[in-house]
């Protein structure tokens, strides 16, 4: 295990629930922590009967849930107010990612769940952008519940030998990721052309 | 509207040609890792002794064997090695003479920097008493 990711597993054999609370709410607020290893040593942990899996998996999705919910109402609420403060010019792609998250809202919300530090980034644009906080919540609960379900459910499997494993999630994450984003950009990719051709 | 002319048509046509093999190849070389990964981990033969009980797995594993105490690190607590192990709680603070008022919910790490012993010191002798203990 890897000196970044050991003070958080100790923090969390040591503080359990709340440890595990505060972990996943900070990662879902801003910082890019290593989830996908704490997530799956939960599942460890409950496998070895050291936490509950039937509490551990709603106090993850919930505390991050709450994370992602915070970060999308600060830039909801300050985004355009800091962006004025800091006299920085709304960038294009914020226009484009508002048009891009209105018609696809669900879809970006749900697949970035499964990537940290990209899951981050769209909670700040949507709530700088205002999507509907319902919607919101609602593809940000399934997406949740399906990420940490799914890598605490194969901690749990592997029990003691999970510490195999970490890299693993990571990369299946991006992997997720990166075929939604090839699909996306064939699609614009052929709309483009299309335009081109017409003109 | 904008007009393209036929010179930007094909510079355009090309750029987005290139971002698109560039995503294909990075996507390839990710799932060339992981397969790779997958293929490490088969050889271990852990994947493949593991394939018939994904159904089951809802079940907690089989407790711990003396091989196992390789997995004990220093950033774990002896509480969670007594638990993981079976350990009667007292027997790791009478073994290791430990005196420490934090023990069991601190550890490894923080007892041996405190008790000035290095850690990997520490990290043998418990997985030796560890052992011992599982194989009595």
């Amino acid at each position: 295990m890897n000196a970044f990711v050991a003070p958080f597993l100790s923090f969390l054999l040591l503080y359990k629930y709340w440890a595990l609370f505060v972990l996943t709410y900070v990662a879902g607020l801003v910082m890019p922590l290593p989830m996908n290893t704490i997530i799956l040593a939960t599942g460890a942990f409950a496998a070895q009967g050291y936490f509950s899996l039937a509490i551990s998996l709603p106090v993850a999705v919930f505390a991050n849930m709450l994370g992602d919910l915070s970060g999308y109402i600060l830039a909801r609420k300050y985004g355009k107010r800091a962006l004025d403060m800091l006299r920085i010019k709304q960038a294009s792609y914020i226009e484009r990612f508002e048009r891009h998250v209105r018609t696809r809202l669900g879809i970006t919300v749900f697949v970035t769940r499964f990537v940290g530090t990209l899951g981050t980034l769209v909670n700040l644009l949507s709530g700088f952008v205002g999507v509907p906080i319902a919607k919101f919540v609602m593809y940000d609960f399934f997406g949740n519940l399906v990420s940490i379900g799914t890598v605490m459910y194969f901690g749990y499997f592997l029990g003691i030998h999970w510490q195999d494993f970490p890299g693993l999630f990571t990369m299946v994450g991006w992997i997720i990721v990166g075929i939604v984003a090839v699909i996306g950009f064939g699609m614009w990719y052929i709309r483009k052309r299309k335009r081109i051709i017409v003109l | 509207m904008n007009v393209v002319s036929p010179a930007n048509k094909k510079h355009i046509e090309l750029l987005l040609k290139i971002i698109a093999v560039l995503m294909l190849a990075v996507l390839f070389f990710l799932c060339f890792l992981l397969a790779q990964r997958y293929a490490a981990l088969q050889k271990l033969d852990y994947i493949s002794g593991r394939r018939t009980s994904w159904i089951t797995a809802l079940h907690p594993n089989g407790p711990p064997t003396a091989s196992d105490t390789r997995l004990i690190q220093s950033w774990m607590t002896f509480d969670y090695v007594n638990h993981l192990f079976g350990l009667p709680p007292q027997y790791l603070k009478d073994s290791l003479y430990i005196s420490d008022s934090r023990y069991p919910r601190v550890t490894l790490e923080e007892y041996a920097e405190d008790a000035h012993i290095p850690g990997a010191t520490l990290l043998a002798e418990v997985q030796g008493f560890v052992s011992s203990f599982l194989t009595k």
